[in-house]
């Protein structure tokens, strides 16, 4: 519609114009009924008087006119803009307060969204990602099992069944200073099934893993490309080494893919040809090719068109069958096989992940709910307040509609100006989340973010928002009867006898603000009681950091001589006061152990004891600042013919009660130990842990022997600020093996600190929710204060001009916001009890029911709440009786 | 020739006003009385109802306007069919005449 839009323009930009035409057209049309009116009568005024009766007025009709034009709605919603523009800006301080608290409700919901939308919704950088499936939620195949299903379903799956496994770690050399990366190993067939795209070079094909040993090929990742390689395209072909093998780099993959299991970050990709070589500590623990026990890959494959996802269940499962009737005759089977959509969580099913989205996404829908109510009281606080400029304007012939219609715009300005703070709030928070990194030796990490996705979703939310909070009080704001409205008579008594529901709301807010408030102050005290907690050892001056000579392939006597040598150069160090190594720090998250026996039978039930296990060095005990008790540390060279052992207090005193158990023999299984010393306990797995068996033997550094997956830990005991002492301890590794990459370098210290992580981050989010919590109950009491203030403003008025001081309603509408209050409080302090008398077993060195946290949250909550009534009660104690009774 | 006349069936005064421009292009006024000409009298039209219809019929492009001088030396515009416009006003014609028929036939039969 051509001629439409040209007016649509017209009508809004060149308004002056068109407003010009129409005045000169009316004011002809004035002139030439006058001409007309000149043949009856015979005075021009009176012709002119009779001309303009016969028009209807030439405002009239100008109006009338305007009404019809193209871009009215458009021009109405601008001015009501403008309009509601200027008055929020009369009132600042109820707009900011309104603002704030649809702000946290968006956050909350926005934040959680990018979560769900990160964890669940995010899609592979791939081609065609709704035809990739993943088998059984991630669970993992063996080889000759994959064999089988990929040449038995090539009619099902385009290019075949893809496999790989996600976690290889490697030293990266040959390049530059080494490098601890992550890559993953894949079936030929990886790149082409999930249909990834190369910036460079090719991917891994068929031919690279036909001849087991025989491809060395690599794809880096464009992260890994960036990092190690400066973005230099001439990689291709270059030879680089991984875990002292030599590769050639292939290609490097489009940016963005890491993998196809949301969160695991791989770094580079070889063919499972590879795999005896990539990961020698791998094979050990049931990483095989021959057998059908080791079950270690993770298959994915995409689906040919024209092929249901259930059709190709079926057909795994009938391949399943024939297998596990061939092979696994009498054995317990694993459940049938399911198809998911590839790149999801890996081993996390997407049923209970949903589930907790969804009560995450209920608590946040019900924090916006809140915010909503609190917003809506305010509104009806001002409504009643703006009932004689509403009653105005009806009278003046408004329509209602219009009005609604212009209330509405100013809740909706009210909802975006939320909305965009919410934004803001939501970024940081989920790049916090993000942020936040698990204490485990894997490569993982979430990336969550405000997209397009969470922008639209908080928009839609805004607009719902302003329906919920905007809408009731704009009906109740025109429903006005005029008459009334304009002698600012309220029915006071009836609309507050109606607010029970909403009182009821803020003594909800203020328990609940209580009960999280209460939660994360226990937390809090308990990380202050961890974090000075005697933990048996000194964090003070040590730096660790980790090497992998095993990934290397070395033998035993080549590690054992390059940890000599490396203890003797850098003891040798200024500043370094001694050094040792260890396999697992304490305080790890993952962990070791074996039962120990005093006698090599199986009967003696009373003598076994489940403890910590660590490999060490001599010279550990005295790094790490732990104390003998009795006996002696280890010869500074393993004896491999007679095993030693040292324990701790606690498992000597199960083992040995009241006798010397130095000289004793221990077993572990069938191998023998014999007990050169027992030193002080110490903690080993949290900071909260009761004292734990441990026992310390000598690192054992056969290759595939005791692998795990932070390699072996360099403790360097300094006498200066151990950061000073990283790059001169890194050179010494350099100088001994120039590939051999040092990784996780930190002190002691942090060490320690991250440990504490979880209870950090479970203090900060229930902090987080207590405060958000707080602010939506302080502006819900404050909300609903203001509302009862102005709605008994008249009666107030009555009591003033009766002799009431100022003080005395000062004091009733405290009182009774301080009712309100009280209420929630003894409510919320019930349930708080619960909750610390559940929590203690999560508190360290508090009770549930401590004393100094069940005196401050209720101080502080008392004090908010205080401030937030106080203001709508200075305003009714400044209510002047003469103003409050004049409209009478 | 009463006020209650004026607001007719709606549409009725689009087709009247197109019905008006038919013969010749006339300005606010001539139309006005036009109207008046060929109801014999039986409708007139106030000002306050033909304005806007004009200003909407003229954005939706079945009438265009141009200033022109009148017979008495005076300028007013001047409104004229298009196109668009007399196709609109053969629409509304068989569209009338059907709810004429239509009501003809519902009043006489009971």
């Amino acid at each position: 519609m051509p001629v439409r839009m040209v007016s649509l323009f017209r009508n809004l930009l060149a308004k002056k114009a068109v407003e010009k035409a129409l005045d000169d057209e009316l004011q002809a049309a004035v002139d030439l009924l006058t001409e007309e009116k000149m043949k009856e009568v015979s005075s021009r005024v009176e012709a002119r008087r009779l001309a303009l009766i016969e028009l209807g007025g030439i405002e009239q009709v100008r109006t009338k006119v305007r009404e019809v034009r193209m871009g009215r709605l458009l021009e109405d919603f601008v001015a009501d803009l403008r309009f509601a523009l200027r008055t929020l800006s009369k009132s600042p301080g109820h707009a900011t307060v309104i603002i704030a608290s649809l702000a946290l409700g968006i956050a909350a919901n926005a934040t959680v969204f990018s979560v769900v939308n990160g964890l669940l919704w995010g899609v592979l950088p791939v081609k065609n990602p709704g035809q990739l499936v993943m088998f059984s939620e991630g669970k993992s195949f063996s080889y000759p099992d994959y064999v089988d299903y990929r040449d038995q379903t090539t009619h099902m799956f385009e290019g075949g069944i893809a496999a790989h496994f996600p976690f290889v770690p490697a030293n990266l050399g040959g390049a530059g200073e080494a490098e601890r990366v992550w890559g993953q190993v894949v079936s030929g067939n990886y790149f082409s099934v999930l249909g990834v795209n190369m910036a460079l070079g090719r991917s891994i094909l068929p031919e690279d893993d036909r001849v087991m040993g025989n491809g060395h090929a690599v794809v880096l990742s464009q992260n890994l490309w960036r990092r190690h390689f400066g973005s230099d395209a001439g990689v291709l072909g270059r030879d680089i080494l991984l875990n002292g093998q030599h590769y050639a780099v292939v290609g490097v993959a489009q940016a963005g893919f890491h993998g196809s299991e949301r969160g695991v970050i791989a770094d580079f990709w070889v063919p499972i040809s590879m795999v005896k070589e990539i990961a020698p500590g791998l094979t050990a623990p049931g990483v095989g090719l021959t057998t059908r026990d080791d079950q270690w890959l993770m298959l994915d494959a995409r689906l040919r068109s024209g092929i249901s996802r259930a059709q190709a269940t079926t057909t795994v499962n009938v391949i399943k069958q024939r297998l596990d009737a061939t092979y696994r005759k009498g054995q317990k089977l694993r459940e049938a096989i399911t198809l998911q959509n590839a790149g999801g969580l890996m081993g996390v099913s997407a049923t209970p992940a949903l589930a907790l989205m969804t009560v995450l996404m209920s608590v946040a829908a019900l924090v916006l709910m809140v915010a909503c109510a609190n917003v809506a009281n305010l509104l009806l606080a001002r409504a009643t307040g703006r009932q004689r400029e509403m009653g105005v304007r009806l009278a003046m012939g408004a329509c209602r509609g219009r009005i609604v219609r212009q209330l509405l715009t100013e809740s909706l300005l009210l909802a975006f100006a939320g909305a965009g703070m919410g934004i803001l709030l939501a970024m940081a928070a989920a790049r916090a989340i993000s942020s936040v990194r698990l204490p485990l030796p894997l490569p993982l990490a979430f990336d969550f973010h405000v997209d397009l996705r969470v922008l639209g979703f908080t928009a839609g939310l805004s607009l719902i928002t302003t329906l919920l909070f905007g809408l009731a009080p704009a009906l109740r704001a025109t429903r006005a009867d005029v008459t009334n409205a304009l002698k600012e008579r309220q029915a006071s008594s009836g609309v507050y006898g109606r607010s029970r529901l909403r009182n009821a709301l803020v003594v909800v807010q203020v328990a609940l603000s209580l009960v999280l408030l209460t939660a994360a102050g226990l937390f809090l005290r308990s990380l202050q009681k961890a974090i000075s907690t005697d933990v048996g050892f000194e964090p003070n001056n040590v730096l660790v950091m980790r090497i992998d000579p095993q990934l290397q392939n070395y033998p035993a006597e080549k590690t054992e001589r390059f940890l000599a040598e490396l203890r003797r150069n850098v003891g040798a160090l200024p500043g370094v006061r001694s050094v040792s190594f260890v396999d697992l720090v304490p305080l790890s998250v993952i962990n070791q152990g074996r039962e120990f026996r005093v006698e090599a039978t199986k009967d003696h039930a009373a003598q076994k004891v489940q403890t910590d296990l660590r490999g060490v060095y001599s010279g550990y005990f005295q790094t790490m600042g732990i104390p003998f008790l009795h006996g002696r540390d280890f010869d500074s060279n393993p004896n491999r013919q007679n095993a030693t052992i040292i324990l701790n207090q606690t498992m000597t005193d199960r083992l040995f009660p009241n006798q010397d158990p130095i000289g004793r023999t221990v077993y572990a299984g069938k191998t023998a130990y014999t007990v050169v010393g027992v030193v002080r306990n110490s903690k080993s797995r949290t900071v909260g842990e009761a004292p734990r068996s441990c026992a310390y033997f000598f690192l054992d550094t056969t290759p595939g022997k005791n692998f795990n997956l932070s390699g072996i830990s360099v403790l360097v005991k300094t006498a200066v600020d151990p950061r000073q002492l990283e790059h001169p301890v890194r050179e010494q590794i350099a100088l001994l093996d120039p590939n051999l990459a040092v990784f996780n370098i930190e002190t002691m210290q942090e060490q320690f600190r991250q440990a504490l992580v979880l209870p950090r981050v479970s203090a900060w989010l229930l902090g987080c929710f207590g405060v958000v919590g707080l602010t939506l109950g302080a502006i819900g009491l404050y909300g609903v204060m203001s509302y009862s203030v102005r709605c008994r403003t008249h009666e107030i008025g009555v009591r003033m001009a009766m002799g009431a001081r100022r003080e005395a309603v000062l004091g009733m509408v405290l009182r009774q916001g301080l009712t309100l209050t009280g209420v929630g409080l003894a409510v919320g302090l019930v349930m708080a009890v619960l909750v610390g008398r559940l929590s203690a077993g999560l508190l360290y060195g508090v009770k549930g029911t401590d004393l100094m946290t069940f005196l401050t949250v209720p101080a502080v909550l008392i004090a908010v709440a205080s401030a937030a009534i106080a203001a709508p009660a200075f305003r009714a104690a400044q209510v002047d009786p003469v103003i409050a009774l004049r409209n009478e | 020739m009463t006020e209650r006349r004026t607001d007719l069936l709606r549409g009725t005064l689009d087709l009247l006003i197109l019905k008006a421009l038919s013969l010749e292009p006339l300005h606010g006024v001539g139309i006005s009385r036009r109207i008046t000409q060929i109801t014999q009298g039986g409708f007139q039209v106030s000002f306050g109802s033909l304005f806007p219809a004009l200003h909407r019929m003229e954005e939706k492009g079945w009438v265009e306007a141009v200033w022109r001088v009148s017979e008495n030396n005076r300028r007013a515009k001047y409104y004229s069919l298009t196109a668009a416009g007399r196709v609109q006003m053969k629409a509304e014609e068989r569209e009338w005449n059907q709810v004429v028929k239509i009501m003809t036939v519902a009043v006489e039969s009971v």
